[in-house]
């Protein structure tokens, strides 16, 4: 055991030592996850080229308006259906990140504003599309206040909410005097302001409209997306918003440490290989299993201590509140195991340090930002999303976001650790398997 | 000590050993000579056990092969890279490797003490080696093939890229080390270090031993006459001759000679008889 620990002690003291090993290895993937985490949380544009799909069930002028109105924004990529079973699936396969629905009654319960249960706006959205999510929230209910104004401003539309207002006030019984009163003097007001109004240009411009709406919500945006039960087929994760950036990027930085780590230790052993230093390891009296454990246990412990101090710094510093310890806890020694793997596999695969550098920075590099650690998944296309899974960093960041935000269960965390655990148990073998080959 | 017997290793096309038999005696320094490429490092490398022969047999001490770890523990490596760790001190170098045979602690920090002493590194012991000369790192990475006091010696060409003084140091090592009963196979391709400190030299070439003999010995018999170069007013001549001493006398007596220089036989002369080529070829 003391010759396991002298390997493991020597190899972790040799990545310290290494000025430039060091700061890929805690410094990068920190400076990433604060700077990534400020420009996330500074109200950045946000994605783009968001698809969703409009289902009008109302067919009035407003509804017709709020349809307009988000096919000419820019973020968003409307289609219109008129099929809300096939709309729905379609979000739930993933094809679409979010439906909004324009129920049937719509119109009618505008015009009646200040009376019923008022007009509601149905959005369904992709649980795994988070940041689109919020987009599409915030397009659906600048659209549908717009278009209201723009319907109600002056004109026949605005007369009608009056009359139909007048209407619904004398048929109420049971309205307090005093309220009656308030409402009476309102619409009297209101008839004055249209009055005047018919008399001035018409206001077209209704772009600040949605602000002056104040407390008062005519028009109510009600999620309907899959109740957590009826997602829990699914493979995506469920729907939760982080308190913070910091806990996406944080997830990420952890991703940039790893891959530090993989590489300070795989390219390290082929240095050793290369400068001779492997030759007397091999020639002490140590079995060679020691050897690769030695080695195997100092990508561990550094494989943790990065973790470790990147999710500390978030959680201590940065505002980071894990849902689940016990998730977070198997995500970090899943991914530990699972990078400790890959620099094995890495290790006995290169045989020259200059070859095997630029071979695995670019393969590395690739993974990670195919997996996500660079821009989240969640604004990527489709493809990149399928192509990811074989990227060990998408579930190092699945798991992770799954312990800090998604609320991910400790049963939802299983495939995430068990394909990193695979792939440790893969490529530990495998390396294991070539690095006794190279014996001779 | 080691025995080597008719052993043969290639690799892809090129044949590295071929048919090669060492006897090394204990306690002796044995040379293997030869020039680049002829074998030495591989020879060496299935000597103790990290390459296996295609065919023949190894055998340490009299008791088996040198993959057995009780066997290894007497073997002591120098290889001809520089098999240290840069971002290493000396002192954490030699500890490492002690720790790797089983030393306490304490003892593997006596030891590393002990032995930069011997290498002349005591007052560098707390800097990295990545910041040592050439010539210091040679040490160093002759200071950790003797962590754990091995019974048999293997210097890979221990003097390459080295400055004066440190290859006397060196030199002066390999004798201590030889006066304590250390048994030293020395692989190089310098002549003169072989003819200073071997007792039996085996030159090697293609893989192939051409000769195994004392030094003594293989100047006898492949050496040549020496040779005597008279420069005189009349000229310069050279005249060979088993015996020197007839033409030293004639060329000392005559008004005429202003210098003589005699040239012994040397390995290098062994080795061109041998070969027809020089060692450096």
């Amino acid at each position: 055991m003391r010759s396991i620990i002298a390997i493991a002690m020597k190899d972790m003291l040799q990545l310290f030592r290494d000025r430039v090993g060091f700061f890929f290895v805690f410094v990068f993937p920190v400076a990433f996850g604060i700077m990534f985490g400020l420009i996330f949380s500074g109200g950045s544009d946000g994605p783009t080229d968001i698809k969703l799909v409009a289902l009008d069930l109302d067919g009035t002028d407003t509804s017709g308006l709020i349809v307009e109105r988000l096919q000419a924004d820019p973020k968003l990529t409307v289609t219109l259906s008129d099929d809300e079973e096939l709309a729905r699936a379609g979000v739930v396969s993933g094809d679409h990140s979010g439906l909004v629905i324009i129920p049937e009654g719509f119109g009618e319960a505008l015009e009646s504003m200040f009376f019923g249960e008022g007009a509601e706006v149905l959005l369904v959205l992709d649980p795994s599309d988070y940041l689109e999510g919020g987009v599409i929230r915030g397009a659906v209910a600048e659209a549908s206040y717009q278009a209201m104004f723009a319907a109600f401003q002056g004109g026949e539309a605005s007369r009608r909410m009056l009359d139909s207002s007048r209407a619904s006030l004398a048929e109420a019984d049971g309205l307090n005097p005093a309220d009656r009163l308030v409402l009476t003097g309102l619409f009297n007001s209101l008839d004055n302001v249209f009055a005047l109004d018919d008399g001035s240009e018409d206001g077209t411009d209704t772009a600040d409209a949605g602000s002056t709406a104040g407390g008062f919500r005519p028009i109510t945006i009600r999620d309907d997306s899959p109740a957590p039960d009826e997602e829990a087929d699914s493979d995506a994760p469920k729907r939760a918003a982080p308190d913070t950036m910091f806990e996406i990027t944080f997830a990420q930085a952890v991703a940039w440490g790893l891959m530090s780590c993989v590489l300070g230790f795989g390219l390290g052993v082929v240095s050793e290989r290369t400068r001779g230093t492997l030759t007397r390891l091999r020639l002490a009296p140590v079995p060679q299993w020691k050897i690769i454990a030695g080695k195997a246990l100092g990508c561990f412990v550094t494989c943790l201590g990065v973790q470790v101090f990147i999710l500390a710094l978030g959680v201590l510093v940065f505002g980071v509140r894990p849902d689940s310890w016990v998730v977070l806890i198997a995500g970090v020694t899943s991914s530990c195991i699972g990078f400790v793997g890959l620099a094995m596999l890495l290790a006995a695969i290169g045989k020259t340090e200059t070859s095997s550098e630029g071979m695995s920075r670019a393969v590395l590099l690739v993974l990670a930002l195919v997996g996500g650690a660079g821009v989240p998944l969640a604004v990527m296309d489709d493809w990149v999303r399928i192509a990811a899974s074989v990227s060990p960093f998408k579930w190092v960041i699945e798991v992770l976001d799954g312990a800090l935000w998604r609320q991910m269960s400790l049963v939802e965390a299983l495939a995430p650790c068990g394909i990193l655990i695979g792939i440790g148990v893969v490529g530990f073998t495998v390396g294991v398997w070539l690095f006794s080959r190279d014996t001779d | 000590m080691l025995v080597l017997r008719d052993i043969r290793k290639r690799f892809s096309a090129h044949q590295a050993v071929d048919g090669l038999s060492l006897h090394v005696e204990r306690g002796v320094c044995f040379g293997l000579l030869g020039p680049n490429g002829a074998g030495k490092t591989t020879s060496i490398r299935i000597g103790v056990g990290l390459l296996a022969p295609d065919s023949g047999e190894v055998i340490v001490n009299g008791r088996g092969a040198p993959t057995d770890h009780d066997i290894r523990r007497h073997i002591g490596l120098a290889p001809q890279s520089l098999a240290i760790y840069d971002d290493l001190t000396a002192r954490e170098n030699l500890v490492f490797f002690a720790t790797l045979y089983d030393l306490a602690p304490r003892d593997a920090r006596r030891r590393a003490d002990e032995l930069l002493e011997r290498v002349g590194l005591t007052d560098r012991a707390t800097d990295r080696a990545g910041g040592f000369s050439g010539g210091m790192k040679r040490r160093l990475n002759l200071a950790c093939a003797l962590v754990h006091k091995p019974d048999m010696l293997l210097l890979d060409e221990p003097t390459v890229g080295v400055d004066p003084q440190s290859r006397n140091a060196i030199f002066d090592l390999v004798r201590e080390l030889k006066d304590e009963g250390v048994t030293i196979l020395y692989t190089t391709h310098y002549m003169e270090e072989a003819q200073k400190l071997c007792d039996t030299v085996a030159i090697v070439d293609d893989g192939k031993l051409l000769a195994m003999d004392s030094v003594e010995a293989l100047l006898s018999a492949h050496g040549g006459d020496s040779v005597v170069r008279v420069t005189s007013s009349e000229g310069v001549r050279e005249v060979r001759a088993p015996d020197p001493m007839p033409e030293l006398s004639r060329a000392m007596h005559d008004p005429t000679t202003t210098a003589l220089e005699i040239k012994p036989p040397d390995l290098e002369r062994v080795f061109l008889n041998l070969t027809g080529r020089s060692l450096r070829d």
